[in-house]
């Protein structure tokens, strides 16, 4: 075969820019950190990655919002707390005047302290967690109850996104804590006791502590309720949180290059283009043309 | 036979190894000349017919053939990789990118859903929206100037074709006259086939050989560009269906249309790039801000503002299929009014019901795309697919490269100059000729001999 002179310089040149094209893409991945910067680099790689990052902020916006919720049950528990306790001591007045030996003037001072209990449930009713009135469903700009112990708020139970399809309870209604959807709600018990207490009747203030008794169990079985929706947030935020660290592995393993392997292709792809530097300098200029 | 023979054969041996010693420096200094073609001088016996034939270009038909078509492959594959790489801006990640701006939309419904009463959290929405309504107009803008940077391509390599033409048929005339005279043109088919070259990078064409140094130039194999008695056919374009171009050529006033037979070439790549795969992308691209438009307005439409109204749309409607991603806005609805946003699903519980921001946040996961796909997938679809078109076309490029150098050194193999063969070529004429200055000198010495007998 013919070796031609444009022939042997044609070929030196193309495997030294071939080899300058490696280095540069070597230099690229080293310097970036990145394998996949554009489609073309890995498309299905990068469709893969398209769908992670999604999940990813998908995820992470779940985190946020059950880390939300949790903080509004929480909220909400400590309060449950305090009407548990503040019932307690109405119940514990009720128990102390229910028998003959309370005087009058014993039952007149449980009165007031009762109306001030009274006022203090009121209070917790309204419970205002980061801007939301806890007890008031999707009604929370404006306080559960009236002064008088009305429930002017939504009875809706509210629900937030964990993720995509995976929705956690986030409220319970003042109306089921409190039972004002039924007779014997915690206002008006608390309201016949003062009255009872007022017209120094130790019989009516018995009858009432079967009421009362009937309250605590609501406010047990609403702790009972939000304590598991504290879980089911804090399950579903710990849910979200891997899903987000899982989606982060796999956007790197998909799209990123570890160090190693970026310094390892570059040293390569120079040491490759030393060698092509080297046979280019190599040609033999003169042959029998002479000169060097 | 008489000693005066032997010098006249002196002399023709002195002239043929110099003709041959010409060639052969003509050769060398040319080794790195764009389109030379080496040449040999061919000594026949007796030396009679060298003065007639000159020196003779070495060309190989039938390489040559294949050289324009890998021309035309090579155009076609670097051209179609030029044009079709825009995707790859289109469709990568990062800030601005249509992938990030559908995140952040996607998780300030999601943020809507956990704090609806919130006027930032709400705000958030309607500028991610209008942050998507921006990639998409962007993408959409890109790919609507990389068609029309087609457009202008094929228009500037049609002006160069056409160009070349008009030489190639006046070099056509030139090389027949030299040579009925007698003369050499091997430069002049050097050139012309330097031009053909050139116009095969473009467009794909043969070259049929008609004999007296003319040729036809054909399109295709079928539409002839160049006529052997000197005729031009000029190529243009004019506008078809849908945007776009078609090529046509123009001979003696009649036009017709020859865009199949453009089939590679520059021109060609640039054709297919446009008519596969930019709008293709740019078709999916509309599909998307359509599904999405439509999908999230009949979300927001069952959902009420916290002025308690409902039936609003968040995107503006879609008038039709094409052109909705450059179309894709927020809605007049919505536009700088964060509370018309209806996030609730009763107009008595609004701003802090979330359930149709829930609902609005669970499209993301809903298959209201092409296929039953949710959005994203339909991203990443697009994604998969337009990374795929332009690694398919860098990858062309690189074989449809490889395969011309291929054929290069196979051209260069049988036409190519090696400077050590014509070294060794000028040694032996070099030799020869020694020899004939020898026989002249004996010869003369053998007259010189002859007349001193008398003497």
């Amino acid at each position: 075969m013919r070796v031609t002179d444009s022939a042997v310089f044609d070929n030196v040149k193309r495997q030294v820019m071939n080899a300058r094209q490696n280095v540069l893409t070597a230099q690229e991945q080293a310097g970036t950190g990145m394998r996949v910067q554009k489609p073309s680099d890995d498309p299905v790689a990068a469709a893969a990655a398209r769908r992670e990052k999604s999940r990813m902020a998908l995820a992470d916006a779940g985190v946020s919002a059950t880390e939300t919720a949790t903080t509004q049950l929480e909220g909400t528990d400590s309060a449950l707390n305090d009407v548990f306790a503040a019932l307690t001591s109405a119940r514990d007045l009720a128990l102390e005047n229910a028998s003959s030996t309370a005087s009058a003037e014993n039952r007149t001072a449980a009165a007031e302290q009762v109306r001030m209990i009274r006022e203090q449930m009121v209070a917790l009713g309204n419970t205002n967690v980061g801007g939301r009135y806890v007890f008031a469903g999707y009604r929370d700009q404006t306080p559960a109850f009236s002064q008088t112990g009305t429930f002017v708020g939504d009875s809706s139970t509210k629900e937030v996104q964990a993720l995509p399809g995976l929705h956690v309870k986030s409220s319970i209604s003042g109306d089921k804590v409190f039972g004002t959807d039924s007779p014997d709600d915690m206002f008006s018990v608390l309201d016949k006791l003062s009255s009872a207490l007022d017209a120094n009747d130790p019989d009516a203030v018995r009858g009432l502590l079967k009421d009362l008794d009937t309250n605590q169990g609501r406010i047990l079985a609403a702790r009972t309720q939000v304590g598991g929706m504290i879980d089911g947030a804090r399950v579903a935020g710990a849910v979200a949180s891997q899903q987000s660290y899982n989606s982060k592995l796999e956007i790197g393993r998909l799209v990123e290059v570890d160090e190693i392997t970026a310094a390892t292709n570059l040293v390569q792809a120079q040491g490759a283009l030393n060698a092509a530097l080297a046979i280019a300098q190599q040609i033999p200029t003169g042959g029998l043309v002479g000169g060097k | 036979m008489s000693i005066a023979s032997i010098l006249n054969n002196g002399i023709k041996g002195m002239n043929a190894t110099q003709m041959a010693t010409q060639t052969a420096s003509a050769n060398v200094s040319n080794s790195a000349t764009v389109g030379y073609t080496r040449r040999t001088t061919t000594i026949l016996p007796n030396q009679t017919l060298i003065a007639n034939s000159g020196s003779k270009r070495v060309v190989e038909p039938f390489i040559e053939k294949r050289l324009l078509s890998a021309k035309s492959g090579s155009g076609e594959a670097s051209a179609q990789a030029r044009a079709v790489s825009v995707l790859d801006n289109v469709f990568a990640e990062g800030d601005g990118s249509i992938g990030s701006a559908l995140d952040a939309f996607q998780v300030s419904m999601a943020n809507l859903g956990a704090r609806p009463e919130d006027p930032a959290t709400r705000q958030q929405v309607l500028s991610t929206a209008s942050n998507l309504s921006t990639a998409f107009g962007n993408a959409s803008a890109q790919l609507k100037t990389a068609m029309a940077d087609t457009n202008a391509a094929v228009h500037a390599d049609l002006t160069a074709v056409n160009e070349r033409l008009h030489r190639i048929a006046s070099l056509g005339t030139e090389i027949q006259k030299a040579e009925i005279g007698g003369e050499e043109a091997s430069d002049m088919r050097d050139q012309r086939d330097v031009l053909i070259g050139e116009v095969a990078e473009r467009v794909p064409v043969t070259v049929l050989d008609q004999g007296n140094g003319q040729i036809s130039l054909m399109l295709g194999g079928s539409h002839q560009l160049v006529t052997p008695d000197g005729k031009v056919g000029e190529l243009s374009t004019m506008v078809g269906d849908g945007g776009n171009i078609r090529i046509q050529k123009t001979v003696a006033g009649a036009v017709v249309d020859v865009t199949e037979q453009v089939k590679s070439g520059s021109v060609g790549g640039q054709l297919k790039a446009r008519a596969g795969g930019l709008t293709e992308a740019q078709k999916k691209l509309d599909q998307l801000a359509y599904d999405i438009t439509s999908a999230y307005n009949d979300a927001h439409k069952a959902g009420f503002g916290t002025d308690g109204v409902n039936n609003r749309n968040l995107f503006a409607e879609q008038p039709s299929l094409a052109g909705a991603a450059e179309n894709f806005a927020v809605s007049i609805d919505v536009l700088d009014q964060p509370g018309n946003i209806a996030a609730a699903a009763s107009a008595t519980t609004t701003p802090s019901d979330n359930r149709n921001a829930l609902a609005l946040a669970a499209v993301a996961t809903r298959g209201v795309a092409v296929g039953g796909q949710t959005v994203i997938e339909a991203l990443s679809s697009l994604i998969g697919s337009s990374g795929s078109i332009v690694q398919n076309a860098l990858q062309a490029e690189s074989f449809s490269s490889g395969a011309l150098e291929q054929i290069e050194a196979l051209h260069q193999n049988v036409s190519g100059v090696s400077s050590d063969e014509e070294m060794v070529e000028m040694m032996k004429y070099q030799r020869a000729y020694q020899a004939s200055l020898k026989v002249i000198s004996m010869a003369d010495q053998m007259l010189n001999d002859l007349l001193n007998i008398r003497g």
